[in-house]
């Protein structure tokens, strides 16, 4: 084997096997992601900023107030918890 | 069950594309003499387009970002006449492990007038209670703490905007830290009151295996290249989320971040363009932050970006017929789905077919050849932006795997996330894992 035939060689090996190293790490990150530990409240935990929501003018809330934080009140984790 | 769905979902989608390609290397292999002959001629066809897809490309990008560098350096980076004041705002959403290195290095900063606003977005884990420990005065800067429900990182910055006082407001990531002048660099382009932002230099701090050592590489080569090159224009069309500068009236015009989006610096950065204010790069404007470390954290990384810039495109998909009178829009627009839909395909196909053609038809020459040239482009690119950003030389011999490995490797999960996003499959943002600074420290350049 002469020294293009090697270098072809190494090429080709290195594309074949990046693609399929890409396409077997895009799986490993969605399996991680469909079986990463779920709370049981996840529902009510989980970030709802994705979740588009458009409900009717009269019923809509108002946004959720921005607290300054007060020293005096109760850790946040008694006060409101994460939504 | 939606992610066992989705995972069931991306799945046959894989299946799908491997199988097609699979069906595809059998058919060529069997077809008649004629048929393999005309894909031959169709290769040759395929690699000169691909070739000069890449180099106008290259070449472009490397001009204009010539002509933005020269233009700095001739330009006075001295700030003339009093710099007006800025808040500094800092969405932090379970953090604790970085804030405090966040807001130590604002502390620092070489600047008259500052205020800063940490918003802890409900985090679980205890960044409240170490950003509380800076508030009040610090250094002589006044740093506010707020926190709020859950509601995302464009709702925070929204709170956070909404809360500052100041004409100016620069947003950070809570995991990076800025150059104690990025933000005396950043402000004088105000000057101009077109200027409605100015996107900040993104490093990447932690290069401390192969990983993070390409990712510095592609900040620079990737990244910060077309970005100076746009600034030239001053189009840039990503004001990047660990360092930006908005003049607040621009912020209140297009009425702040919207939530729709996972690429809300994208998202933001097209609302102002489509207001017809400029958008400027200042390489000075200097903030290191933190790569992932591991694969699987950088696809997560990745795809969560991909997504999030064809969302913003997709809210704004009736540019693309109308270049005029919106031309920097649709200039952006353009550019942005060619580099994060169009490219990234056409790039792992190309590798892939020209593998299989020089496996099955012998063209093993015609590919050492593409390789060769490609490599010495990307070296001589790595050279001429690593000197540009006055970088470490050490990055440049990463650009022989840069593309095919690195690049190649991305693309496979650009090229997923844009399916995914074409299908409209749900999402979530899942959070990167943190390693504190301390850790982290000895990565740092």
């Amino acid at each position: 084997m002469n020294v293009v035939d090697l270098l072809v060689t190494i090429i080709v090996v290195t594309i074949l096997v990046t693609i399929a190293l890409g396409v077997v790490t895009y799986i490993a990150y969605k399996l991680r992601l469909a079986r990463r530990p779920v709370a049981e409240d996840e529902e009510a935990s989980a970030p709802h900023f994705f979740q588009a929501h458009d409900p009717p003018a009269a019923e809509a809330p108002p946004d959720p107030p921005v607290e300054e934080d007060d020293p005096t009140r109760p850790s946040r984790g008694e006060a409101d918890g994460a939504t | 069950m939606a992610a066992t769905r989705r995972l069931l979902t991306s799945l046959t989608l894989v299946t799908i594309m491997v199988g097609a390609t699979v069906l595809f290397i059998f058919w060529a292999m069997h077809s008649p003499s004629q048929v393999q002959a005309f894909l031959v001629r169709l290769v040759l066809i395929s690699l000169i387009i691909f070739l000069a897809i890449l180099f106008i490309r290259y070449f472009a990008l490397l001009w204009f970002a010539y002509l933005q560098h020269a233009e700095r350096n001739v330009a006075s980076r001295e700030p003339e006449g009093e710099l007006p004041p800025v808040s500094i705002l800092i969405p932090a959403y379970n953090e604790a492990e970085v804030i405090g290195h966040a807001i130590e290095s604002l502390l620092q900063l070489d600047y008259p007038t500052y205020e800063v606003i940490v918003v802890d977005d409900g985090s679980t884990d205890d960044t409240l209670e170490v950003a509380r420990r800076w508030e009040g005065k610090a250094s002589g800067v006044e740093v506010r703490v707020l926190t709020k429900r859950n509601g995302g990182k464009a709702s925070a910055l929204n709170a956070g905007i909404a809360r500052s006082k100041y004409p100016f407001v620069m947003c950070m990531d809570a995991d990076s830290w800025v150059d104690p002048g990025s933000l005396k660099a950043a402000m004088p382009h105000f000057r101009d009151a077109s200027v409605g932002a100015v996107a900040g230099n993104v490093k990447v701090a932690n290069r401390e295996n192969l990983l993070t050592r390409l990712q510095a590489l592609e900040y620079i080569e990737g990244l910060n290249m077309p970005r100076r090159a746009q600034g030239f224009i001053a189009a840039v069309n990503i004001v990047p989320g660990p360092v930006g500068v908005f003049r607040r009236e621009a912020l209140e015009e297009v009425g702040g971040y919207d939530t729709d989006t996972f690429a809300e610096d994208a998202d933001l950065t097209l609302q102002l363009i489509t207001s017809g204010w400029k958008i400027i790069y200042e390489d000075q404007a200097i903030t290191w932050t933190q790569a992932p470390t591991r694969a699987l954290d950088l696809i997560q990384q990745r795809y969560r970006w991909t997504r999030g810039i064809l969302q913003a495109l997709k809210k704004r998909k009736g540019v693309y017929w109308h270049p005029f009178p919106d031309f920097p829009l649709w200039l952006s627009a353009v550019e942005m789905g060619f580099e994060a839909i169009v490219w990234p395909i056409l790039n792992v196909y190309a590798h892939l077919f020209f593998a299989i053609v020089a496996l099955l038809f012998g063209a093993g020459e015609l590919l050492l050849y593409w390789w060769i040239l490609l490599t010495l482009l990307d070296l001589v690119m790595a050279l001429v932006t690593v000197s540009m950003e006055e970088e470490s030389l050490s990055l440049v011999p990463y650009a022989i795997i840069y593309r095919f490995f690195f690049i190649l490797f991305l693309d496979i999960t650009k090229m997923f996330a844009t399916v995914e996003e074409v299908l409209n499959l749900g999402m979530e943002w899942d959070k990167l894992r943190r390693v504190s600074y301390a850790g982290a420290a000895g990565g740092q350049t």
